[in-house]
């Protein structure tokens, strides 16, 4: 029996080194959230874990390799895979992002930027379309972290999304840290980036750390999912979390991974964050 | 103005080659570094995770180097990144600093399997005991269950593997010589163990298109140590085979 979310669910990445702990009682988070491609294995002990997680967390499904944002449809093999995880997990989520990776049959292993054009935009309704018709349900799309500003973009991010939403039916997943690292590189004014997303649309909240790269010309942010949440992302967070309180939030840590009690304590953050409650900061 | 396509690809040229990545309409210069960055380490990444003992005889940064190279010219085809570096060993075979070194490729070969073998599809292993009560065991078409591989080592490693596995300092490699390791899961567990040529010869053999009987007719070789029926004990204690299609219990009258 599928697991759901309560309203305002706070959750954690899954990692292999913490799955033992995560089974223990009693739970410390609320869900977690997998990426799909790193359980596509046939079989073995990795799979075998992660049925015992699903008995006992609600699970979000978050893929990183359908390439939704390219000129190629969805590959049919991975989109299978997914397929066959959704149907396995029934996750309460289930998210990819508005970026590519394939082209020509070559993978390349990072979130590609999507020039914001009408082309795209039919291009990556069509794609969300097939994704959403294989999986016979609602796919949450992320906004993506932007290094460079591509000159041929003739829509805006927030609009595109917008379109997005309305051509196809998805939801969106706000990465608050991506919004905030994407305005700071691209030289975007956050506020109204946020205000023109559409709200209603947003079916979960992303949070994450990320570091500066001082060697750029001029500073870039770079989304390294590698320490906590900083402070201005904490702020936006605590004003969009209070008028969308039923929206679940993750918070990533992909690189330099805490420790489970650390993570979870940045999770508690979060939660002090939406309920309005002063929560001093917690070493790294 | 050319298509999304056209795009997409000149863009990946500049991914592949920073000289080439210098059209305005592709984006900054020290941001497509951070995309390009982010494409080779983490699957220098992926490398290392897949491949630390490969990583801990080579030392960090010549694996880097390497892993670097052989990404740059070995894109992946498969998101899943646990499949990557299926041709790392044979990568790692041609490069001329590791001419006197080719024992790295074998640990390398062998993480590979381990790696393959813990994410390949369960299925129930045969044992000795079902096989000795079938009326025809002779007549059994068998075949190897998904998580085993066989790897061919070209030199003997088990010393140095076994270092490697208690966190010990490495030492050199054994003779070199034709070394077959099985690498199979069985219970949630992958064992490596080194196993005779002979017995790599009858694991070939049963491939799922030859009866049993007619398998164990290998013909013996020089420096053979063991018979048919040994290195079919191995394969069945080791739990190489599978259990054939039609199970057994239905052949049983």
């Amino acid at each position: 029996m599928p697991l759901s979310l309560d309203p305002g669910a706070v959750g954690i990445g899954l990692k292999h080194r913490h799955v033992d702990a995560l089974l223990a009682e009693p739970r410390p988070v609320d869900f977690l959230e997998l990426h799909a491609e790193n359980y596509m294995g046939a079989g073995g002990p990795v799979r075998e874990r992660l049925h015992a997680i699903a008995a006992a967390y609600p699970l979000s499904v978050h893929g990183v390799g359908m390439s939704l944002g390219g000129a190629e449809r969805p590959d049919p093999v991975h989109l299978g895979r997914l397929v066959a995880l959704v149907e396995e997990l029934a996750p309460a989520r289930v998210s990819e992002h508005l970026a590519w990776s394939r082209l020509d049959g070559d993978f390349y292993n990072d979130l590609l930027p999507v020039p914001l054009t009408e082309e795209s935009l039919a291009l990556v309704a069509r794609n969300v379309d097939i994704v959403q018709q294989a999986l016979g349900r609602r796919l949450l799309i992320e906004n993506p972290s932007l290094y460079v500003r591509l000159e041929m973009n003739t829509l805006d991010e927030a609009d595109f999304l917008a379109e997005l939403v309305a051509r196809t039916g998805c939801g969106l997943l706000l990465d608050i840290n991506n919004a905030y690292i994407s305005a700071h590189n691209l030289g975007r004014d956050l506020e109204a980036y946020l205000a023109a997303l559409p709200g209603h649309a947003v079916g979960e909240f992303h949070l994450a750390g990320h570091s500066l790269d001082t060697a750029a010309t001029p500073p870039l942010r770079i989304d390294d999912h590698g320490g906590p949440v900083c402070d201005d992302v904490w702020a936006r967070y605590a004003r969009l979390a209070r008028q969308h309180p039923a929206v679940p939030t993750l918070i990533e840590w992909d690189t330099r991974v805490p420790s489970l009690d650390r993570w979870v304590a940045e999770a508690e953050r979060a939660r002090a964050h939406r309920a309005g409650i002063p929560y001093p900061a917690v070493g790294q | 103005m050319d298509t999304l396509a056209d795009w997409q690809r000149r863009f990946i040229a500049a991914m592949r080659d920073p000289a080439t990545g210098t059209e305005a309409d592709l984006g900054q210069p020290d941001g497509l570094a951070v995309y390009r960055n982010n494409i080779r380490q983490s699957l220098i990444e992926a490398l290392a995770t897949a491949f630390p003992h490969t990583r801990a005889l080579l030392g960090e940064h010549y694996f880097a180097a390497a892993a670097g190279d052989y990404a740059r010219g070995h894109p992946p085809a498969d998101p899943r990144l646990m499949h990557y570096g299926a041709g790392f060993a044979d990568f790692l075979d041609g490069l001329p600093p590791l001419a006197d070194y080719r024992y790295v490729s074998d640990v390398c070969r062998l993480e590979r399997a381990r790696l393959d073998v813990s994410h390949a599809a369960e299925a129930p292993a045969l044992e000795a005991s079902r096989l000795a009560e079938h009326p025809d065991p002779e007549g059994l078409v068998l075949a190897p269950r998904p998580a085993t591989r066989l790897v061919s080592c070209r030199h003997d490693v088990a010393n140095l593997w076994r270092r490697l596995e208690d966190g010990g300092d490495p030492v050199p490699p054994g003779e070199a010589g034709d070394w077959p390791w099985l690498v199979v899961r069985r219970h949630g567990r992958v064992g490596l163990t080194p196993v005779s040529p002979f017995t790599r010869r009858l694991h070939e053999r049963l491939d799922g298109t030859t009866a049993l009987g007619e398998a164990l007719m290998i013909d013996f070789e020089a420096g053979d140590d063991a018979t048919a029926g040994e290195a079919l004990g191995t394969l069945l204690a080791l739990g190489v085979l599978g259990v054939p299609a039609a199970p057994i219990e239905e052949d049983t009258p």
